[in-house]
């Protein structure tokens, strides 16, 4: 009975033809949808009932978020490469690729790093106007998306040296990898949002 | 699969690090019943302050302290913090743990013919977010400030000037994220996990009612949660997105940057609200149509269109939340909108209802104790349901809204409905969790007085809102409108007082049956759904043999069959 | 045991396409220039706004499609996004309607204004 259920564990489901892990993460994915939709909401609704409201070219540092986009899309190709190598039970690829998805993860953080950084030092907070709000908030959460995918990466690399050839292992990296890949479109609508509109 | 937390031998880790899916259950139904009874406790005491404005607490006034109760007289703070978190317990540390958690988790993977949850380590981790979740919204009344006091709704600007409200958002955020990897956890269970030959068609409407209820916790809990969150930002990091411009409390200007939206809150918090008083309502759904199945002998009237009318609850339950917010000064036209998309929605619920009443057409009734519930939930719901339409129409509405009158209405919808039900729940597995039953004469007793004690507590309301008693006032005589209709809040009070002592017999046969009740076979009320289908208790892993199923969850009574049930695992030949 | 991880991985997903991924890269770079560029001329709000959406929503969805392997997706991911993307349109709609119908900041300033005086 058990060795039944072992199998059941590693292969699609019949009905859903998806794995149990893939499914998880996916449902995962649409509550954190939701969970940024609801922000995105607020920032439109306090937009639409604000007297004035910011331009990001003016208040917020384009190049530095312009370079951390890069940075995050990089990021994801990478991830979607140790995909690939994982995929292609190629050991030393994988580790490759998922040490610099984590070390662009880090870049990422310290480049925002040094634009709150620069707020802070302009006296700049949270507090001041509504739009500092929204913006340290939001990028504040996709803040801690981020560093949740740099510990998850960072297990799958520790992982790897014995896990490697596990049968759920190319399924962990691909679930690791819809994960990553949500955070950077997050990005994707934070980025025009908040700094060039 | 690493389980190995089962044949742990030290009874501590073997009961609370388990990831066995029945014992989360039983765990998840025990602290909740525990829960409920503390939400119950607190609204005892407020209620002596309803009945008897202005006395001093009985007992309890001389041991709390003079700050909430001064000459045993509780102050309207004090009073505030017992309604908040009533409403909080009640809602997201009793009922919904109790359906969801508790008969979720052991009834729905038995149901399905599982051996366990999908993920049973984010099942255990469940357990704990809901747990210390749950503690740590009971200890703010021992922290500095108190309890929250701003309601369950916690509506700003009020919720964030209030003290008391950090520590209940941070319970919150936990109980949030229990919910969520509960929902993922059921949604994979129920997807990818079920026994051969168990097709959708074939699921128990149990377990449709419990898929339902994890989609709506899965998409409606986050909006709460970032909603929270930003309410905490308010407090902690002084932001505005709930504050205006130029705020004045008590004559001074808040020191904050305002420009937020008060209404926003409302708006998040009701598009998880709406979605959660279905959530408190499904299961209970599920728990009666099994019951009123087995108790019938014949099978549910119109599976199709129960479990039809449950997705459709389940996706209309997304777009009536405004309704709640009548009163807020929306435009017109949004109220048009939700006052059309609410009128829909009690289509599905009418067709459910009216289904279960048709399933008894016919039937061979049982009066068993489970049954005894269940019967009562038809009506019980029906004149919550049906009080509910009124609040729905924006016209009336604007009339009862701030009244009793829909405390009423929803506590009937919860407690003689949702409430009732899920104890028949309890009565109905009870002989599966512990392979022995509850003592009859006891439950019989427990339930009729449970009934009419929990009419007695509710009805009265109604004719107050009707009167126009506001529902929120800490002094029911401060209003010249409400001083007539005041008396009934002691008929209500004298009934909340009997249906404390209805529960004893509840909490004294349940304990006392778990060693001495009477024995029991694996299926005692000879049902047809898989989870009759295992020994009682299950062991590890639930089956004993391979599971099969050939035809779907209520074949009851067929013509020309030796017993009047086939279970779900058994090959008739044509 | 490495037939067996051949078969999960030929379930999970239909192979790493790498010659997609680096199209798709060159797509989002390019596509975020473009973002910068538009914004830098002063569009008119609406118009400002309309642009960097549909630019946001391109570069999400080639993300979804290639990256995140949507394209060739089962059935219940696709139902289930479906529903989720459904709901975040009332999540947004409501709100914002209702915001905008009663004159947002317009109707608190005056009764603020009041209680100060």
């Amino acid at each position: 009975m058990s060795s039944s259920t072992a199998t059941l564990v590693h292969q699609p489901g019949e009905s859903t033809g998806v794995t149990n892990a893939k499914l998880g993460i996916w449902l995962f994915l649409a509550s954190e949808i939701m969970l940024f939709s609801t922000l995105f909401t607020t920032y439109i609704v306090l937009r639409l009932g604000a007297a004035s409201w910011p331009r990001g070219w003016d208040v917020l540092n384009v190049p530095l978020g312009m370079l951390n986009t890069f940075v995050l899309i990089t990021s994801s190709v990478t991830m979607v490469m140790a995909y690939a190598k994982a995929h292609d039970r190629d050991l030393k690829g994988f580790q490759r690729y998922i040490s610099l998805t984590i070390f662009l993860a880090f870049v990422f953080l310290i480049v925002k790093g040094f634009e709150w950084d620069a707020h802070f030092r302009h006296n700049e907070f949270p507090s001041t106007s509504i739009f500092h709000a929204v913006y340290f908030t939001l990028t504040g959460l996709h803040g801690l998306h981020v560093i949740g995918g740099i510990i998850v990466n960072s297990g799958l690399l520790y992982l790897s040296r014995t896990d490697f050839d596990h049968p759920l292992f190319v399924g962990r990296v691909e679930g690791a990898g819809l994960y990553w890949h949500f955070v950077d479109i997050v990005w994707i609508f934070l980025f025009p949002a908040l700094y060039l509109l | 699969m690493s389980q190995d937390s089962h044949s742990s031998s030290k009874p501590f880790y073997r009961y609370f690090f388990s990831t066995d899916h029945k014992v989360i259950g039983l765990l998840y139904t025990i602290t909740a019943l525990f829960f409920l009874l503390c939400g119950f406790m607190l609204m005892l005491v407020m209620r002596w302050q309803l009945a008897f404005p202005g006395s001093p607490i009985p007992f309890l006034g001389h041991i709390l302290s003079p700050a909430l109760a001064p000459n045993g007289v509780m102050t309207p703070d004090f009073y505030n913090a017992l309604g908040a978190m009533h409403g909080t317990i009640m809602v997201f540390l009793g009922i919904v743990p109790l359906g969801v958690g508790g008969f979720g988790n052991y009834v729905l993977p038995l149901q399905i013919g599982a051996e366990d949850m999908a993920f049973p380590r984010l099942n255990l981790a469940s357990y704990w977010f809901f747990l210390l979740g749950g503690l740590l919204m009971l200890s703010s009344f021992i922290m500095p400030g108190g309890a929250a006091q701003s309601g369950w709704t916690s509506y700003p600007p009020l919720a964030i000037i209030n003290p008391g409200q950090t520590v209940w958002l941070f319970a919150m955020v936990m109980l949030i994220t229990s919910s969520l990897l509960g929902a993922v956890n059921f949604l994979v269970t129920s997807f990818n996990m079920r026994a051969l030959g168990m097709k959708l068609s074939r699921l128990p409407i149990f377990v449709w009612a419990q898929i339902v209820t994890a989609f709506l916790l899965l998409l409606a809990f986050p909006p709460l949660e970032a909603a929270s969150v930003l309410q905490l930002m308010d407090r902690i990091a002084h932001t505005s997105f709930y504050l205006p411009q130029g705020l004045v409390i008590l004559g001074m200007r808040h020191i904050a940057s305002g420009g937020g939206q008060p209404l926003l809150w409302q708006h998040l918090f009701w598009f998880l609200a709406h979605p959660e008083v279905y959530v408190l309502l499904l299961p209970a759904m599920g728990i009666v149509s099994e019951i009123l199945a087995n108790n019938t002998r014949k099978p549910i009237h119109g599976y199709n269109v129960i479990v039809g009318s449950m997705i459709a609850i389940g996706i209309l339950a997304f777009v009536v939340w405004a309704h709640h917010m009548f009163i807020s000064g929306m435009s017109a036209v949004l109220s048009d909108f939700f006052l059309v998309t609410t009128m829909i929605i009690s289509v599905p619920s009418v067709a459910i209802l009216t289904s279960f009443v048709f399933s008894l057409r016919g039937g061979s009734i049982r009066f068993t104790t489970p049954m005894l519930f269940a019967l009562a939930f038809l009506p019980m719901f029906g004149i919550g349901g049906l009080t509910g339409l009124p609040l729905g129409l924006t016209v009336t509405d604007i009339y009862l809204h701030d009244t009793y009158y829909i405390i009423g209405h929803f506590h009937y919808i919860v407690v003689p409905g949702s409430l009732l039900a899920l104890m028949g729940g309890v009565y109905y597995w009870f002989p599966k969790w512990f392979g022995r039953k509850m003592n009859d004469t006891l439950g019989k007793w427990h339930f009729w007085t449970s009934l009419i004690c929990m009419n007695g507590i509710f009805f009265p309301m109604f004719i107050q809102g009707l009167a126009g008693q506001d529902r929120r006032y800490y002094d029911p005589m401060a209003a010249l409108h409400s001083v007539p209709t005041q008396p009934l809040h002691v008929v209500s009070s004298v009934f909340a007082g009997l249906l404390f002592l209805a529960q004893i017999p509840f909490i004294y046969n349940f304990f006392h049956s778990i060693r001495h009740g009477e024995k029991t076979d694996d299926n005692p009320w000879q049902a047809t759904t898989l989870d009759w289908a295992c020994p009682s208790p299950p062991p590890h892993g639930n089956f004993t043999k391979p599971i099969r199923v050939y035809h779907g969850p209520y074949e009851y009574s067929p013509v020309g069959h030796k017993t009047d049930w086939v279970p779900q695992n058994e090959e008739v030949l044509a | 045991m490495s037939a067996n991880v051949a078969a999960v991985a030929e379930h999970s997903s239909h192979g790493p396409n790498v010659r997609a991924y680096m199209t798709v890269f060159g797509a989002l770079l390019f596509l975020t220039v473009v973002t910068v560029l538009v914004s830098y001329w002063h569009l008119p709000i609406k118009m400002a706004v309309a642009v960097a959406l549909a630019i946001a929503t391109l570069k999400s969805a080639l993300v979804a499609a290639v990256f995140m392997h949507l394209k060739g997706e089962r059935i219940i991911i696709y139902g289930l996004l479906g529903i989720t993307v459904f709901f975040v349109l009332f999540l947004i709609a409501g709100p914002s309607f209702d915001i905008v119908s009663v004159g947002g900041h317009s109707v608190h300033a005056p009764v603020a204004m009041q209680a100060e005086k």
